[in-house]
């Protein structure tokens, strides 16, 4: 994972925890391949809109950059659907 | 001014006792009581619907058309536009409201008997003046009066012309939503500190509609400053809401396209009915103050409400210029108040009547030469731009007009008039109202449509072109998408454009729509998920076995369904979790120094923090990290802007980010230069000394200025010259304490 993201595991993921914890009203980008999420990281101004990778075909998004992350997925030629 | 505030509650005790005797008559009653027993009652009298309802039932037809007016102009009007209305309506007014100068007697009259109240002084009673006195009624008379009735024009149908000219209601609408579509990209229409509309906003919107800066050439016929008539008019409309010096479509234009014609139409038109900024007139371009176009526009409209609806000949302007003369010619003018001094003194009453005849003759010649012209203006532009009129040819010039099917549903909203295709079509009806070509084109044939299909096209599809009977869109990826992400299910885009179509749709077609559909879930953004976050997979694995509803996530992640992310809220499913609401500010949890070292005090479980850091910072230890200039500068060059990392340290810092810190972060955005030199600094304690070596010649090569009274600025490099110099002159040279200087 740290491999195709090109960034450290953060710090918390290797925490034990103690109990589960909801993150609520999160905004995250998934992708049915995960080729596709290779893709949005290779891109430079996609990667600076995502954050934690959690998964192959999941990642967080930058909060205030939703917008911003829409109009470079349709401009990269995908037509994301989005769950507000 | 809002409804709220024209309700008449506030204003009656400033009333005088005099007038607000007058009022209390309409409800019934008595004039003789004492001022406050007026106020109490007149207020009662207006919170009582079934006692309105009895005052409105016994009024005249004009003073309950002057209401009606008022109403259909949002509760507010200047007293000569609804003086205007109501004569050219036909409705019979006293003779007395008009025999002095224009409308003043006719306004009193409104205002005596408190249907109606007058903004600016001495509110209650009406006085003549200069400004645009508006009239205003309390919104709880308002809501018993019906629309406007009209007294019938009766005027000799003409032949039919030769040549005409129409625009469907399907092109007037599409050109209509065309504008509302513009207004919306464009960020809405903004306002100067002086409520004008901004010029760099019409030249905008200008530009995007590829308008000419000139007149707009209409099928040959001239709209003049069309830019300006419109917006005007879209600004003084209900399409639009002003929020802080800028205004925005208050619907969505996919949720106006649902609407009648004549509804959209109409919203268009009572905006025209309330610009005072800009007229007309082809021959008049410059307005004087106290122009009365918008009176003028009222009167044209209730003569257009005159005339016969089941009717649909043909009228000649020539009829309808004079039948609209006999109603108000002579109390009324576009170009300002009219005036009928004439002195009767010691005249016999032929004397009288041929003083007024020629008077009125006089009238008639201007009114030939100005208010004729404008009313061929305005059937020649916006009314025939909306599609409300036909016109008739004669060569290029018009010369007859006859109400559409469009127009009559704007004048008469409570009448049942079919505009266009029927809504609900039957099997009798249309068989399809465009054809799906396999390149993808759907050809629209604009008289078999309704508004509810061109609002579904405009939705889902991009318009290419449209002409008088057609219009040409085209179904495209980014179309159909933005269709489908405006709530519309594919199976039922694919029902509805089937369904209008006159074939079935093409095979090719259909394909490739379906394709086009399924790539929407390779890519999901879910802007308000619910992710639950395990300790160990083991413990995800043990949830999932206890049927918890989700999508798996790495290792240790779930994607809760909707359905039971509230169940885990509530500690139903999984017992105690902790809750991290991305939505609501997240935990000051860091601290940072003006050298750019960032520490993370406390454990904090949001995903954000450490990935954010990662993307601004050089990662230290476990918990810190290192702001430097050249990751900044990276992280700039991806498209990020350094607001972002400074709000972000707004947020989550513990204390205020050190000045020079953000300072430092600024330039390392955008660099800022300050100049810097080695200079050598000469103090003494005595500002004669200073002032005599500043004056020295020997001094003056080597001397860059004064700093204080006591401390001349010498050049470093001629520190040796500048000694020796010193030393000759008896000086005994110290070293300088900075910490003094």
């Amino acid at each position: 994972m740290a491999k195709s993201t090109k960034k450290s595991l953060p710090k918390r993921v290797e925490q034990t925890l103690t109990q589960p914890i909801l993150h609520a009203n999160l905004s995250i980008i998934e992708v049915a391949e995960s080729y596709i999420l290779d893709m949005c990281f290779q891109d430079k101004l996609a990667a600076s809109l995502l954050l934690t990778r959690l998964s192959d075909r999941v990642a967080v998004i930058e909060p205030t950059k939703r917008d911003e992350l829409l109009a470079r997925l349709l401009k990269l030629g995908h037509t994301p659907k989005v769950l507000r | 001014m809002n409804e709220l505030s024209r309700r008449f509650d506030p204003y009656i005790p400033q009333i005088k006792s005099d007038d607000l005797k007058r009022m209390v008559r309409l409800y019934g009653g008595d004039a003789k009581m004492q001022k406050q027993r007026c106020i109490d009652f007149l207020i009662a009298a207006l919170a009582k619907p079934e006692t309105v309802r009895q005052a409105i039932a016994g009024l005249e037809p004009f003073e309950l058309l002057s209401l009606a007016l008022a109403k259909q102009l949002g509760g507010a009007a200047d007293y000569n536009t609804l003086a205007a209305g109501v004569l050219a309506a036909g409705v019979r007014v006293p003779s007395r409201l008009f025999e002095r100068d224009s409308a003043n007697e006719f306004a009193s009259h409104l205002v005596h008997r408190g249907l109606f109240l007058n903004d600016g002084y001495s509110i209650g009673r009406f006085y003549s003046s200069y400004e645009r006195t508006q009239l205003f009624s309390d919104p709880r008379l308002l809501a018993h009066v019906a629309a406007p009735e009209v007294a019938l024009l009766a005027l000799p149908p003409a032949p039919t012309p030769s040549a005409t000219l129409v625009r469907l209601p399907p092109t007037v609408m599409l050109e209509l939503l065309g504008f509302l579509q513009t207004l919306d990209q464009m960020g809405g229409l903004g306002l100067t500190q002086k409520g004008e509309l901004r010029a760099n906003d019409l030249s905008k919107f200008r530009k995007a509609l590829q308008w000419p800066k000139e007149d707009l050439v209409v099928d040959g016929l001239t709209f003049k400053d069309a830019v300006t008539g419109l917006l005007t008019a879209l600004r003084h409309s209900d399409f639009l809401a002003l929020t802080t010096q800028t205004l925005i479509l208050r619907k969505p234009v996919a949720e106006v396209a649902t609407r009648s014609y004549g509804e959209q139409v109409a919203t268009l038109v009572n905006g025209f009915l309330r610009v005072t900024e800009w007229n007309e007139s082809t021959n008049n371009r410059w307005q004087s103050y106290g122009n009365q176009y918008q009176a003028g526009r009222l009167a044209l409209l209730m003569a257009l409400a005159s005339l016969p609806v089941e009717s649909d000949k043909f009228y000649t302007i020539d009829a309808f210029d004079e039948a609209l003369f006999a109603r108000i010619g002579a109390q009324f003018s576009v170009e300002g108040k009219v005036y009928r001094y004439f002195s009767t003194y010691g005249k016999t009453a032929a004397e009288i009547k041929q003083m007024e005849a020629k008077w009125l003759a006089e009238k008639r010649a201007k009114w030939l030469k100005t208010e004729r012209p404008w009313i061929e203006s305005v059937l020649a532009s916006w009314l025939y731009y909306l599609g409300m009129v036909e016109l008739g040819l004669d060569g290029k010039r018009v010369v007859a007009f006859r109400l559409t099917a469009l127009g009559k549903a704007v004048l008469h909203p409570t009448k049942e008039i079919t505009v266009g295709a029927p809504v609900n079509p039957t099997a009798d009806g249309p068989a399809g109202s465009w054809v799906v070509q396999p390149n993808f084109d759907v050809i629209v044939y604009l008289d078999r449509t309704t508004p509810p299909q061109l609002a579904f096209l405009e939705r889902h599809a991009e318009r290419t072109q449209a002409q008088q009977y057609t219009a040409h869109y085209r179904l495209t990826r980014e179309s159909v998408y933005r269709g489908l992400e405006s709530g519309t299910t594919f199976a039922a885009f694919m029902e509805e454009l089937a369904r209008h179509a006159q074939s079935p749709l093409p095979q090719n077609v259909m394909v490739e729509l379906t394709e086009w559909a399924g790539l929407r879930d390779q890519v999901v953004l879910h802007h308000r998920s619910q992710l639950l976050e395990f300790p160990t997979p083991a413990a995800r694995q043990s949830a999932l076995a206890a049927n918890l509803a989700g999508t798996p996530v790495g290792e240790r992640f779930l994607l809760l369904d909707a359905s039971v992310a509230k169940q885990v809220r509530q500690q139903k499913v999984i017992g105690p979790v902790e809750r991290i609401d991305y939505l609501t500010p997240l935990p000051k949890v860091l601290q940072v120094d003006e050298s750019g070292l960032i520490q993370c005090k406390t454990r904090t479980p949001d995903l954000l923090i450490e990935a954010q850091l990662d993307q601004w910072a050089e990662r230290g230890s476990t918990d810190q990290w290192q702001l430097t200039a050249a990751r900044v500068t990276t992280q700039l060059k991806s498209g990020a802007r350094i607001d972002d990392l400074i709000i972000l340290l707004h947020e989550r810092l513990t204390h205020t980010l050190p000045s020079f810190l953000e300072l430092a972060l600024r330039n390392w955005g955008r660099a800022k230069s300050v100049e810097l030199e080695s200079l050598v600094v000469l103090r003494t304690n005595s500002v004669l000394m200073l002032t005599t070596l500043s004056n020295s010649k020997r001094l003056q090569p080597y001397l860059r200025g004064q700093l204080t009274e006591y401390v001349l600025l010498f050049d470093a490099a001629h520190l040796a010259e500048l000694r020796e110099v010193l030393e000759w002159a008896g000086f005994k040279l110290a070293d300088l304490e900075i910490g003094k200087l």
